[in-house]
């Protein structure tokens, strides 16, 4: 790549006392990319997404996106900057319906969430937009139905929702199918296929036929390092990869 | 999507609702008279003062029952309230609109202060370190001997409102503490159908998704916290002005579980739960206290009962009647 790339993390380093959960990890992920994170359970994946979405702060190394250092912004700084996460434990607002799940999104967005005395529900175009966004993710026929009262898969289509409601240009998603059947898979799959049309996407994810189907390019973590990056036919031939992570998963 | 469709989703039944609050309005204005028509006159003053802790539990609503922030200090702003006010009557200063203003700016910026360090903690901690700054406030006001240290402050007079108002006339301030309940209850129920209320509703939910979806929790919350101990000093600015004296048991942790308990009596996170919640247990108190001074635990029963039997306090009683799967979704309409 000769380009500066979208969003760029160069030698991210968090340990948890002795025990160090990513070290010198430096990926790239380019505009309109799918780029996936694979490795086994423990290997800091989940650590890796918290600290590109400055969810958790790193011990050292730097991010930039679109060329610019964001490494001491918050999370929500990150967010309005376009970097946006989701959860592999769903977190949404259970107490709210769908509609006001993705409306508070689309209103963080929109920037007024200091207004003290205006009525919520005269706001059209809240309204307008965050059908429209339901809509995309096929939960518009829920749009009353309270958070916690959805099926599982329902409530992970949401947090997608939730998530592309703030309009991000690089979303961060950890485990979007975590917990979820084949069918219901097959309809994250598909809505990921849509999102990747308005915004670059960092995935995590175990089953790797999602993976090798979706990805662009993949990254292999075991250990807290990166043991690998390449394209789908590169990281299948990989010996090491093989030896670490594929060859466990085959065996 | 039509507004009018909206509004009637969003309220079953509005001539029902309008009616009830004009019942109560009529009810509170027509009760000076009412009370003296059957000779209970000296329940004029119980009345005002379960209404000035009404607006005092409202406030603490906002952080505790809205927000999910279970503060277990807020005594501390009422208290602050009250002594600034006592002390600048005691001054001189009797006018109100001087006075009033002043002790919700001193309490707000007491609120932002303690907030400001509180807020960077959660759960438990959340909970012993603002006991902790109350009790703090609580040994300062025993300790300062200009103040009258442990014996309390006396004040001299009344606060003047102006207008006709005659600061000797208890009915006149029954309808001062009447305005400002309604006051205090408009203010809340356009911040929490706001969208900084919802940001707020958000919080209780989950905070960590509040800042993942990019609006920083914490300055909400300081916002939310300095507007609830605001409203809290107005509570003890008119709480010293009836009872014209103040004295650091204002302060007292065990004020600060009061508010909660009310708080938690009448509904936790509902627009007039802390005032039905003061309404009942002072009435409790005084009823029961007529027969026995172990009062306390004639009220621990009921406060069970009502925990048991309508775990979202009193407000929520009428949900005890419907369906057990009636659930309302209260929020945007398509």
């Amino acid at each position: 790549m000769n380009h500066t790339p979208l969003f760029e993390a160069k030698n991210l380093v968090k340990r948890y006392g002795q025990l160090v959960a990513t070290q010198n990890v430096s990926l790239d992920i380019g505009a309109n990319e799918i780029h996936a994170l694979i490795g086994p359970n423990g290997a800091g994946k989940t650590t890796l997404v918290g600290q590109l979405s400055g969810q958790i702060a790193s011990d050292s190394g730097e991010i930039f996106f679109k060329g610019e250092d964001i490494t001491s912004l918050r999370i929500d700084q990150r967010v309005k900057k376009g970097v946006v996460r989701s959860y592999q434990i769903t977190r949404l607002f259970k107490s709210f319906t769908c509609l006001d799940n993705v409306a508070l999104a689309v209103q963080a967005r929109t920037g007024n969430s200091f207004s003290f005395w205006q009525k919520r529900l005269d706001d059209h175009q809240l309204r307008v937009e965050s059908l429209a966004i339901l809509d995309l993710i096929g939960l518009d026929d829920k749009s009353q139905v309270l958070a916690c009262d959805l099926s599982h898969a329902e409530q992970r289509i949401l947090e997608l929702g939730v998530a592309y409601a703030t309009e991000p240009q690089l979303l961060l998603l950890d485990e979007p199918m975590a917990g979820t059947g084949p069918q219901e898979s097959e309809l994250i799959i598909s809505l990921i296929e849509r999102l990747k049309l308005k915004a670059s996407i960092f995935l995590i994810e175990h089953d790797m036929d999602t993976v090798f189907r979706l990805a662009d390019r993949i990254s292999v973590l075991v250990n807290g390092a990166l043991i690998a990056t390449g394209t789908p036919q590169e990281i299948r031939s990989d010996p090491n990869v093989i030896a670490a992570y594929l060859g466990d998963e085959h065996a | 999507m039509s507004r009018d469709l909206m509004s009637d989703l969003s309220n079953p039944n509005p001539i029902k609702k309008t009616l009830g609050l004009l019942l109560i309005m009529g009810l509170a204005l027509a009760m000076p008279n009412l009370l003296d028509l059957v000779g209970w006159d000296y329940y004029l003053g119980t009345l005002t003062k379960m209404m000035i802790y009404g607006i005092a539990a409202c406030s603490l609503n906002l952080i505790l029952g809205y927000g999910g922030l279970v503060s277990f200090g807020h005594a501390a702003y009422v208290g602050i309230g009250a002594y600034a006010v006592g002390i600048m009557i005691n001054q001189g200063q009797q006018n109100a609109w001087i006075d009033l203003p002043l002790a919700v700016l001193l309490c707000a910026f007491f609120a932002f202060l303690i907030g400001f360090i509180c807020l960077r903690t959660r759960g438990v901690y959340f909970i012993m370190i603002t006991l902790a700054f109350a009790q703090m406030l609580y040994y300062l006001s025993n300790s300062i001997k200009v103040f009258g240290g442990d014996e309390g402050l006396r004040i001299k007079s009344r606060l003047d409102f102006g207008l006709q108002f005659s600061s000797k006339s208890d009915v006149h301030l029954y309808f001062v503490v009447l305005a400002f309940l309604l006051l205090s209850l408009y203010l809340i129920y356009r911040i929490m159908n706001s969208k900084f209320g919802q940001v707020i509703k958000a919080i209780k939910d989950d905070d960590v998704r509040v800042d993942s979806i990019g609006l920083h929790a914490f300055k909400y919350k300081l916002t939310i916290f300095v507007i609830a101990g605001a409203l809290g000093g107005l509570a003890g600015a008119l709480m010293v002005n009836q009872q014209k004296y103040v004295s650091p048991n204002l302060l007292h942790w065990t004020q600060s579980g009061l508010l909660m308990v009310m708080v938690i009596l009448g509904g936790v996170g509902t627009l007039s739960g802390g005032l039905w919640g003061a309404l009942l247990l002072l009435t409790l108190e005084s009823v029961i206290s007529e027969y026995t001074l172990h009062w306390q635990f004639y009220v621990g029963w009921i406060l069970l009962a009502v925990i048991l039997l309508a775990p979202r306090g009193l407000s929520s009683f009428s949900l005890l009647f419907k369906s057990p799967l009636h659930r309302e979704a209260k929020g945007l309409k398509p």
